[in-house]
């Protein structure tokens, strides 16, 4: 049988007879001391080799702006950049790179004067700057100032949606 | 350390032709594996028993902690639905076969105080059942040290509570099935009329197993069948005739096909490899070593045995079976899931293998503390492993700290974090190896013991499919860890036998073998305190606990202790509900939630409990989107965790799409939104 030798081998590593009495080493022994070290040596090979390629080493000393990936900067982009073109001045310079908003599910963006928001809902951009509003529609740009409520609503464009929800 | 040491069997030669059943030698407590008790021991074993009474005490403190909105609302809510008479299957649906639910509605019934506390009640007693059965079954092999490594290692390094209680038939069934284990394995010791009685119970217990999980149930009783077909219940016989060999060599045939055939909708290597390795082991440990002979046992005495076990198994199965079946007008469709005919794709979670090189060196690290030992006495090879385990243990914590993370926080938690994936393996191992040892020099009762937990081990331990992970690895890594721990036992002795290694020598000896579990265990110390403690480190290593609320409303969950987290979100959601609602009308939780139904007090109207994407069919799906519209249902609360957890839409996108036009937000609670219908 194939295990018959496997059997032996066991009880002979296993059995107190594969001790020498001279306390020399016997062929059992030895044979212990090399599985150990290849057992050890594959270990560490694998974790050496994970070592080299693990983040723990990667260092990125470049300063990453909120929200931003790696080698990413704070740019604006599609409405973002429309409202941004059509306002000037007023729009700032963005502190932040564009990201979702968990609770709204609308895109958000900081800016060194205000914050340039998307609404999904919508598909409409806007910007606020204090008591200042601003928003892109399709007949262009419109201001107004005090509350942040819109001065008239707007059509909800997107498909009913149950995980992100617009407001009816 | 450990001593497996078994006396000899008292045989008294009988004519062949007597049967298996019969007695063909007296039965004496030598008869089975057992170990000497010197007196020294009794301390030992109080400690034993000490540390997992302490285990399951600490459980008990923790009963009233923590909410599980998913698993734990599905199980409270269906008891619901049984205490207010509707019937499973043709009322609503489920995924298991019905026992536990009515367990659970009994305890509804009779103690009307908190449905929560109920359930938790009957998965504590069934761990309780589980710890006592584990530690019975192994402590004949081991001494009571090993004995209890099983028990704890189940309540300390797998149970996941108070993050979540599962009150899971997995639960009670693996308790069963430690039971129904523990049974067979006294099976050599008694003859006659005991020894049926005993078979009869096997057969009950199992039909009991199968009541609670189908899975399970039918998985024992497959080992039952093939491991009295294998080698039989009696230790001193190991030769059979021809017939019943080729009748073994077709059930190995049978066992294998039927898992392939079950593997198939995941087959892939690894999950082939992860579990037909054990089936393997357990096939050449049982049937390889057969001999044939013309006076061996015979298929009669086998059928004799599947007799007195089927007789158990009707006693059981039929009074529950046949009501059921009248209940639900013989519609057998609806118990489709009693035989497996369940859409595999639903339940599959695929296994979360090692990764990262943390493994290698954890590993690394038991190797290189037992070849520490191996080396004492040679200075320069010890110098040498020295610096290879110190290598081991720095690797493991850079190659799990995490970015930013305090070097004493990433200590303390790196064995746990590189035991990640481990904890699936070590079953796998120890069948294989438990396997191996069978073909040791060893006692005829000691062989028949590690053969038959070996075949149990290794069909149980397929309940961890089609969900491969940690927390199914508690119900179905118990038979497994019986025999882990008499291989670590032996393993353990053989080893300071071998190396001649006495104290502290020997104490280092068992921490490299239990390395592993150890790390699994602290992995899942963390994973269990989520949400309500964290390490950190403010000028030494600290725990912060997260604020917690205990609960005086709403009435089944009076007196519970959550995170604040969950008092403000979930808790407030379901008083939002129940605020919004009258008593008694129908609300849909979607889509697997269901412990609002039991907060709110508010009944389901669907047949569905959770509804996860395909969980139903498109016509079920029409119906629930019928029902919402018949009533009609005027509050829906949507989980967006769950929506995230769950993915795509795939066939619940008609409902979906049906919630998303017809109704509107009314309320939010983090991530649960409460809608209401337009």
């Amino acid at each position: 049988l194939p295990f018959d030798n496997f059997t032996l081998y066991t009880c002979a590593v296993l059995g107190d007879h594969a001790y020498r009495r001279d306390g020399r080493a016997s062929t059992a022994e030895v044979w212990e001391y090399v599985g150990l070290g290849v057992v050890l040596l594959v270990l560490l090979a694998v974790s050496v080799a994970n070592l080299t390629e693990s983040r723990f080493w990667q260092t990125d000393d470049r300063p990453h702006a909120p929200w931003c990936r790696p080698g990413e900067v704070p740019r604006f982009q599609f409405g973002f950049a429309d409202i941004a073109r059509a306002i000037g001045t007023e729009a700032g310079s963005p502190t932040e790179c564009e990201h979702g908003d968990d609770s709204s599910g609308n895109t958000l963006q900081a800016t060194t004067t205000g914050v340039a928001i998307y609404y999904w809902c919508t598909n409409t951009s806007t910007f606020n700057r204090g008591q200042d509003h601003w928003m892109l529609t399709p007949a262009g740009v419109e201001h107004w100032t005090g509350s942040e409520q819109w001065p008239r609503p707007l059509p909800i464009v997107r498909a009913p949606d149950l995980r992100q929800l617009c407001p009816t | 350390m450990s001593d497996i040491v078994v006396a000899k069997a008292d045989v008294v030669e009988r004519p062949r032709s007597s049967g298996a059943l019969a007695p063909r030698r007296l039965p004496t407590a030598a008869s089975t594996p057992r170990i000497e008790r010197p007196r020294a021991w009794w301390g030992e074993e109080l400690l034993a028993l000490f540390s997992i009474i302490v285990a399951l005490g600490a459980d008990l403190l923790l009963v009233r902690v923590g909410l599980d909105s998913v698993d734990e609302g599905y199980f409270v809510e269906q008891a619901r639905r049984v205490v207010s008479g509707q019937v499973p299957y043709r009322d609503f649906d489920s995924l298991y076969t019905p026992a536990l639910l009515y367990v659970h509605a009994a305890m509804l019934a009779v103690f009307r105080d908190s449905p929560i506390l109920d359930v938790r009640i009957v998965g504590l007693v069934a761990r309780l059942v589980l710890a006592g059965g584990l530690y019975v079954l192994c402590r004949p092999l081991v001494r009571p040290a090993y004995a209890a490594l099983p028990s704890l290692y189940i309540l300390v390094a797998l149970d996941r509570l108070p993050l979540t209680w599962e009150p899971h038939p997995g639960w009670p069934s693996a308790a069963l099935s430690v039971v129904a284990a523990l049974a067979y394995a006294r099976l050599p010791l008694t003859t006659g009329f005991r020894q049926q009685l005993l078979l009869v119970t096997i057969g009950a217990v199992a039909a009991l197993v199968f009541a609670l999980k189908q899975n399970a149930g039918v998985l024992l009783g497959l080992a039952l069948v093939v491991g009295a077909a294998w080698q039989g219940i009696d230790p001193q016989r190991t030769d059979v005739t021809r017939a019943l060999r080729r009748l073994q060599l077709l059930l190995v045939a049978l066992v294998v096909a039927v898992v392939a055939w079950l593997l198939r909708p995941h087959a892939s290597p690894t999950i082939l490899a992860f579990f037909l390795i054990p089936i393997v082991s357990a096939v050449f440990a049982a049937v390889l070593p057969v001999r044939v002979s013309a006076t061996g046992r015979g298929i009669g005495s086998w059928l004799r045995v599947l007799g007195w076990l089927g007789l158990g198994w009707t006693t059981i199965s039929l009074p529950w079976l046949l009501p059921l079946l009248v209940a639900i007008d013989w519609n057998v469709v609806l118990l489709k899931g009693f035989v497996g005919l369940v859409n595999q794709d639903l339940l599959w979670y695929p296994p979360q293998w090692p990764s990262g090189g943390a493994w290698a060196s954890l590993l690394g690290l038991g190797v290189g503390v037992l070849a520490l030992v191996r080396c004492r006495r040679r200075p320069f090879l010890c110098a040498i492993v020295l610096l290879v385990v110190l290598t081991f243990a720095a690797s493991t914590v850079l190659l799990t700290r995490e970015a930013g993370e305090p070097i004493l926080v990433a200590l303390a938690l790196a064995p746990g974090r590189a035991s990640d994936g481990l904890g699936l393996i070590l079953p796998v191992v120890w069948i294989v190896a438990s396997a191996f040892l069978s073909f040791g020099s060893m006692p005829a009762p000691t062989r028949w013991w590690l053969r038959w937990m070996t075949v149990a081990s290794a069909l149980t331990f397929l309940t961890e499919y089609p969900r491969v992970d940690d927390t199914h690895l508690a119900w179905s890594a118990c038979l497994p860890l019986a025999t882990g721990t008499v291989v670590l036992a032996s393993f353990s002795r053989a080893l300071t036998r071998r190396w001649r290694v006495t104290g502290a020598g020997r104490f280092l000896v068992t921490t490299a073998l239990l390395l592993v579990p150890i790390a699994v265990g602290l992995r899942n110390m963390s994973t269990r305190s989520d949400g309500l403690a964290v390490l950190g480190d403010q000028g030494g290593l600290s725990v912060q606990f997260a604020r917690t609320t205990m609960l005086t409303d709403p009435r089944p969950v009076a007196g519970m202790i959550v995170s604040a987290d969950q008092a403000n979100t979930l808790v407030d959601a379901a008083r939002f509900v129940a605020a919004n609602t009258a008593l008694g009308e129908a609300i849909f939780v979607f889509p697997t939630s269901p412990l609002v139904y039991v907060l709110a007090d508010r009944p389901n109207p669907t047949r569905f409990d959770h509804l996860f994407p395909d969980a139903a069919s498109p016509a079920e799906v029409d119906r629930v989107i019928a029902i919402l519209d018949a009533l009609p249902v005027r509050i829906v609360m949507v989980s967006e965790t769950d929506l995230a957890f769950w993915g795509p839409p795939e066939g619940n996108a008609p409902l979906e799409a049906y919630l998303a036009g017809k109704y509107h937000q009314i309320g939010q609670f983090s991530e649960y939104r409460v809608l209401r219908r337009n």
